[in-house]
């Protein structure tokens, strides 16, 4: 197993995002629809915030904006996962925004993420002889696309 | 890049947090609220006599918010009942890949007489694939 797998390999592609003006009903029914629980927030291709299910749980008539954390996690997707993974546990993060070269947003990296490639890693299975790099990343289920 | 050549088996207890806090059924919600603020945990186990009936996590004490009469709820009123269970043994591929399917935060580990000996949190799940990947695991 390599130990060079980058963060940028085994993040979910093109997520769904928000507008800080977005309604936390209409987030809600963002994350319901794609069975997700953290949405990037954008504006201008940059992510100023995230909103999890946890900031909008109980929540209404108030602006993404009001209950999102602003100023998430953020990396590259060059940096190693493993070193994302462990930061995500220290500071208990859900979830890591991937950036491309110009600071655009280009993925996220869940803790569901990490729970699904820690099960294929080790599954007893045809994937457990898989190399990690041939792994199809767009045959994952949907809410991981 | 090297091939994953053994079938590798981790049993869950491995990388499980033992001791968590717990509550019993008839805990108030502001000691519960109290418990996890204080020692920094998003999910609480349920216990009656050791053995796991329900958990409360993060989310549920954001709902409980919204009822102004909250404080005089009890862990029974707010906990999801029949919590993730599974033994020490259990490989955590098993464990990992239910909880992502199911959105679950967290599984208990219960011994053979169904006493709680730990959780298996998405945090540990991070600690576990950096060991995996680092090949320490």
């Amino acid at each position: 197993m390599s130990n060079k797998i980058s963060v940028g390999e085994s993040m979910t592609y093109c997520p769904e995002v928000v507008f800080k003006n977005t309604l936390v009903e209409n987030a809600a029914s963002v994350m319901k629809k794609y069975r997700i629980r953290h949405l990037p927030v954008v504006e201008k291709n940059k992510v100023i915030g995230v909103v999890s299910e946890r900031d909008i749980k109980g929540k209404s008539d108030l602006s993404v904006e009001d209950v999102m954390v602003a100023n998430p996690f953020k990396v590259v997707r060059g940096q190693l996962l493993a070193e994302v993974a462990q930061r995500m546990a220290e500071k208990k993060y859900g979830c890591a925004i991937i950036e491309n070269d110009k600071g655009e947003v280009a993925g996220i990296f869940t803790t569901t993420d990490a729970l699904f490639l820690l099960s294929r890693l080790l599954k007893d299975s045809e994937y457990a002889k898989l190399k990690l790099d041939e792994i199809n990343w767009s045959r994952f289920p949907e809410y991981m696309i | 890049m090297e091939l994953i050549s053994k079938i590798r088996r981790i049993p869950v207890d491995e990388f499980t947090t033992p001791t968590p806090f717990t509550v019993s059924a008839n805990t108030s919600m502001e000691e519960v609220s109290r418990v996890m603020k204080d020692h920094g945990i998003r999910h609480v186990p349920v216990i009656s006599g050791n053995v796991p009936v329900g958990i409360i996590s993060d989310r549920d004490l954001k709902v409980l918010g919204k009822f102004p009469s909250w404080s005089t709820f009890i862990a029974e009123d707010v906990m999801s009942t029949n919590p993730y269970t599974v033994s020490p043994e259990t490989n955590i591929d098993e464990v990992a890949y239910y909880m992502s399917e199911n959105k679950i935060g967290s599984a208990l580990v219960q011994d053979e007489a169904g006493s709680i000996v730990g959780i298996f949190t998405a945090t540990d799940a991070l600690n576990a694939l950096v060991e995996v990947i680092r090949g320490e695991a």
